[in-house]
């Protein structure tokens, strides 16, 4: 990068804050994602504040130079690579923690991750109730940006459903707040539709392509302290299906809802059933692996019994394993990334929602190709809001094998255009959806126009939308 | 007036019966339930049936830079849908599709359904919205998103925008677009707001149809609450009252609809309607709150009725037991409010806002300060609207005979619009008063304006709303 827009930053952070060494801009050229071509930035810089955050985009702005937003980097479809020669903004050193405990809210620096804020939150007896597979290392703002969803998703939805507020710099420089902290005499955040239109929605799963997030305010809820972790068995995924909706219908408070064909299982415990200390079992065709979570111990019990009735109802049986819900959800802040990287293998994934009505559409989709790409790689997910499933194929492939990871990649586009087909939905318009989206034209015209108009220069984390952009 | 040819190219699309430029007719559309507002007569209304008819008469009103207003039930109270001079109405009473999604637990609507209609369809299939506004017997669902409102359930479910999973809009230049998990069209209805991130569904909900007109809405639906429980509180103090209201939300108590009367307030009430609902003589205390829990089963509606009695008395209160009061505003939801603000006779101005549950007594405070330096009749009650949103709605009485007495009205609500911003209050959505009131969000109007700009280049959709931006 020019020695003239390295001074400017300079100016802004400090020395200590800005770097274009060779060996820090490679920390910065890859994240989790894997299989992803990694690409060099042309400097990081780390600001503290917003304000600070304001000067740098307006320096990118006034030269042009392409940024890509970055905090925890534990995002795994490639929304953190920069653009060659960009600037890296990291986030990592905003990290206020401010508790409204009248309001039920909270609101975190955009470098405050989901393990740091539950530690700080759990003294209060108060909890963000959404954790992501990789809670350790994501931040809240990353999560917001990315649309996700986790555990604790299939009672309190997506992370978008949390949002009441967030804290944007534009690329121009100018800082927006939304929601009700819009007011500047508000005494903290309490509610997102205010002073409507949402202008909240836009930054959520934006991935930063209309501006950097600085503070994001969520709802926070009293932890709750009564659980009660079961399986169920049935013999057709249709049964598993249903049992799960009329477990939401009855207001079964469910923190984490997964379902397992057979096989995933098998293989699922292979890697962690020990660790857990499940016992072995013949699992039966599907198994629905469940949580419910309370703050008061009563309730616990009627939804305990009230779930065992609903699956012997839709046709199941209890199967009474309670260690692997619980190791599921003890382990909720590494768990999911700990089974993706305790095997050793590389993978890409395709998260996905889908209706819990069609959670067996994607397991239908899914093998074939497997097959017909010689790939291995399996899928699980988890309930994941009012009545959508959350899904995280992954396909492997060995990194030392330019053959076997090209096969990985196109069995992952072809998946895609399957998906897209089924009805199921992406969180975000990353690029490989852009591929499998069809008869979406005027859908994409209009976010193109919003971003035309909000980012005119194109500078923000360019390539990740490629469908809303311009001609290069 | 509207040119003759621009009329003639609008009957081609929607059938001369389904357009009209006679003077009775724009007359009927020159105003709203809004009162104290001043009418305004239309060039034209034009009452499409289906999206595709709305996207022809957009592009029509493009091509002709005809301002645009978008009119269902017509009940809003803010001047939402008072059109501009000779301005064409869009009226979508005809869009009435009701698409039942069960195993999405999900709802589609044309923009032309009110809450009434919906009710009396989902009950036949044991689900709800269980969200209802005060003017549910007329008002549409595509409205009340496009206003960003709230109601009886809000206790619970949140304001509307949080059930909503997504929206059919036509945009100003006649395109047309679904937003959520439906922008796939293979999809097998609406189960997922939050896909193809960014998030644009949220862009419609209180825009007051300044980005394109909504001519559907896909929302959350929730297997019936069978169960209830409905009871009074009272507490000497302000803060006992909000305390309370705080913990009924973090204990996970099912309040539905959770009201918080002053004293004066309670006791106007019930010399309107006390006797008609057949509500006992008492003394209120200073605050009230009159509280309707819902559950679908009844041990657990029996274990949040438990619960609340003792956070009651934990914060100093004491329980009433007085049952009829919630009572009736439940089972009363879709017309309990409208009934208790016109049966009085008198006219009123509203001033709807939400605050924080413990900043409620400021609101209270602030509008009777307003009515002793005006010197006129008003109150204010509110509800629990969400996660930890508190809905107050002022009404600011007046005598539609006497223009004086109106004028002082519409100059004491500009006034307590800014008196209630200073106190960390928030307006459902930017209507027009509300722009004068707030001070040090110039960024935000600024980004406000740019996406308005983006979206409606030529400033045809509903140009009076979102403070004249």
């Amino acid at each position: 990068m020019e020695d003239e827009i390295v001074q400017k930053l300079v100016a802004i952070v400090g020395k200590e804050y800005v770097s274009i060494r060779q060996d820090i801009l490679l920390a910065y050229s890859t994240s989790a994602s894997m299989s992803y071509d990694t690409r060099l930035p042309g400097a990081v810089v780390r600001p503290q504040t917003t304000e600070q955050v304001s000067e740098v985009l307006k320096v990118a702005n006034q030269h042009k130079i392409p940024v890509t937003p970055r905090s925890g980097g534990s995002s795994l479809q490639g929304e953190v690579i920069p653009k060659e020669g960009a600037l890296v903004i990291d986030l990592l050193r905003l990290t206020e923690i401010e508790v409204y405990p009248d309001l039920r809210s909270v609101t975190v620096g955009a470098g405050i991750n989901f393990g740091k804020l539950d530690k700080y939150l759990n003294k209060q007896d108060l909890w963000l109730p959404v954790y992501p597979g990789s809670s350790l290392t994501a931040t809240i703002a990353g999560n917001v940006a990315v649309n996700g969803s986790g555990f604790g998703s299939s009672q309190f939805g997506c992370i978008g459903e949390l949002v009441l507020g967030l804290e944007i710099v534009l690329p121009n420089g100018e800082i927006v707040q939304t929601g009700s902290e819009a007011n500047p005499n508000a005494s903290g955040p309490f509610l997102r539709y205010a002073f409507g239109p949402d202008l909240t929605g836009l930054f959520i799963g934006s991935l930063g392509v209309f501006g950097i997030i600085t503070k994001v305010s969520l709802k926070i809820f009293k932890r709750m302290h009564h659980f009660d972790y079961n399986t169920y068995g049935f013999n057709t995924p249709q049964e598993a299906e249903k049992f799960v909706i009329q477990c939401k219908e009855n207001e079964i408070s469910s923190v984490w809802i997964a379902i397992y064909e057979g096989k995933i299982l098998d293989f699922f415990l292979e890697m962690v059933g020990e660790e857990y200390g499940v016992p072995k079992h013949e699992w039966p065709p599907i198994t629905v692996s469940m949580v419910i979570g309370r703050i008061r111990e009563d309730q616990l019990v009627s939804d305990r019994i009230e779930a065992q009735r609903i699956c012997v109802e839709e046709g199941g049986h209890v199967i009474g394993i309670s260690e692997l819900p619980k190791g599921e959800w003890d382990d909720r802040m590494r768990e999911l990334a700990r089974s993706s990287y305790v095997h050793g293998w590389h993978w890409r994934i395709l998260y996905h929602h889908v209706t819990l009505s069609q959670w067996h559409r994607t397991i239908e989709e899914m093998w074939p190709i497997f097959d017909e790409f010689g790939v291995l790689g399996h899928t699980a997910g988890f309930q994941s809001d009012h009545s959508s499933y959350n899904y995280y194929p992954q396909i492997f492939f060995d990194p030392q094998d330019k053959e076997d990871e090209s096969k990985a990649r196109a069995a992952h586009k072809e998946l895609v255009k399957r998906l897209f087909k089924t009805g199921a939905v992406p969180f975000k318009l990353a690029p490989y959806w852009i591929d499998g989206i069809t008869e979406m034209e005027p859908y994409l015209e209009f976010v193109k126009g919003l971003k035309d108009a909000i980012d005119p220069n194109g500078i923000m984390n360019p390539g990740i939308i490629p469908g809303i952009e311009g001609e290069d | 007036m509207v040119d003759k040819k621009v009329i003639t190219e609008l009957s081609e699309i929607v059938g001369e019966e389904y357009i009209s430029t006679k003077q009775d007719v724009l007359l009927a559309y020159s105003s709203s339930a809004s009162m104290a507002s001043d009418p305004i007569i239309p060039g034209a209304v034009v009452r499409p049936t289906n999206a595709e008819q709305v996207s022809r008469i957009i592009q029509v009103a493009a091509k002709y830079d005809i301002p645009v207003t978008p009119r269902s039930g017509g009940s809003s109270l803010q001047e939402e849908v008072i059109p501009k001079l000779d301005g064409l109405v869009v009226e979508l009473m005809r869009l009435d599709e009701i698409e039942l999604h069960k195993e999405l637990r999900s709802v589609t609507v044309g923009a032309g359904v009110t809450y009434g209609v919906l009710e009396k369809f989902l009950k036949e299939h044991d689900v709800f919205l269980p969200v209802y506004p005060e003017s549910a017997l007329v008002c549409t669902v595509a409205g009340n998103v496009a206003v960003n409102g709230a109601g009886p359930g809000s206790s619970k479910f949140g304001c509307t925008g949080e059930l909503v999973l997504g929206v059919e809009v036509v945009l100003p230049d006649g395109q047309i677009i679904t937003t959520g998990s439906e922008a796939n069209p293979y999809a097998p209805g609406p189960y997922q707001r939050y896909a193809f991130g960014p998030d644009i569904t949220g862009l419609f909900i209180g825009s007051l149809g300044g980005f394109g007109i909504i001519t559907k809405v896909s929302m959350k639906v929730f297997k019936r609450h069978m169960f209830y429980d409905y009871n009074t509180f009272g507490f000497e103090t302000h803060e006992q009252a909000e305390r309370f209201m705080v913990d009924i939300k973090q204990n996970d108590i099912n309040g539905v609809f959770t009201s918080l009367y002053e004293g004066p307030v309670l006791e106007l009430f019930m010399d309107m309607i006390g006797e008609e609902l057949g509500i006992p003589k008492y003394e209120w205390p200073f605050r009230t709150v009159s509280m309707t829990i819902g559950r679908v089963r009844e041990d657990m509606m029996k274990s949040d009725a438990e619960l609340a009695k003792k956070l009651c008395e934990k914060n100093g209160g004491h329980v009433i037991g007085i049952s009829e009061l919630p009572y009736s505003e439940w089972t009363g939801r879709l017309w309990f409010f409208v009934r208790a603000c016109y049966i009085h006779g008198w006219h009123w101005r509203t001033l709807y806002h939400h605050q924080t549950p413990t900043n409620a007594h400021r609101s209270v405070e602030e509008i009777r300060d307003v009515m002793e330096k005006y010197g006129f009749l008003g109150h204010t009650a509110g509800f629990a609207s969400g996660h930890s949103s508190f809905n107050a709605y002022p009404h600011l009485y007046f005598d539609p005979q006497d223009p004086e007495d109106e004028q002082k009205i519409r100059d004491a609500h500009k006034e307590l619009a800014k008196t209630l911003f200073k106190t960390g209050a928030v307006p459902f959505k930017l209507a027009p008063y509300w722009a004068d009131a707030i001070e040090g969000m110039d960024s935000y109007m600024a980004f406000l304006e740019l996406v308005k700009k983006t979206i409606d280049s030529r400033g045809i959709m509903n140009p009076r709303v979102l403070g004249g931006l």
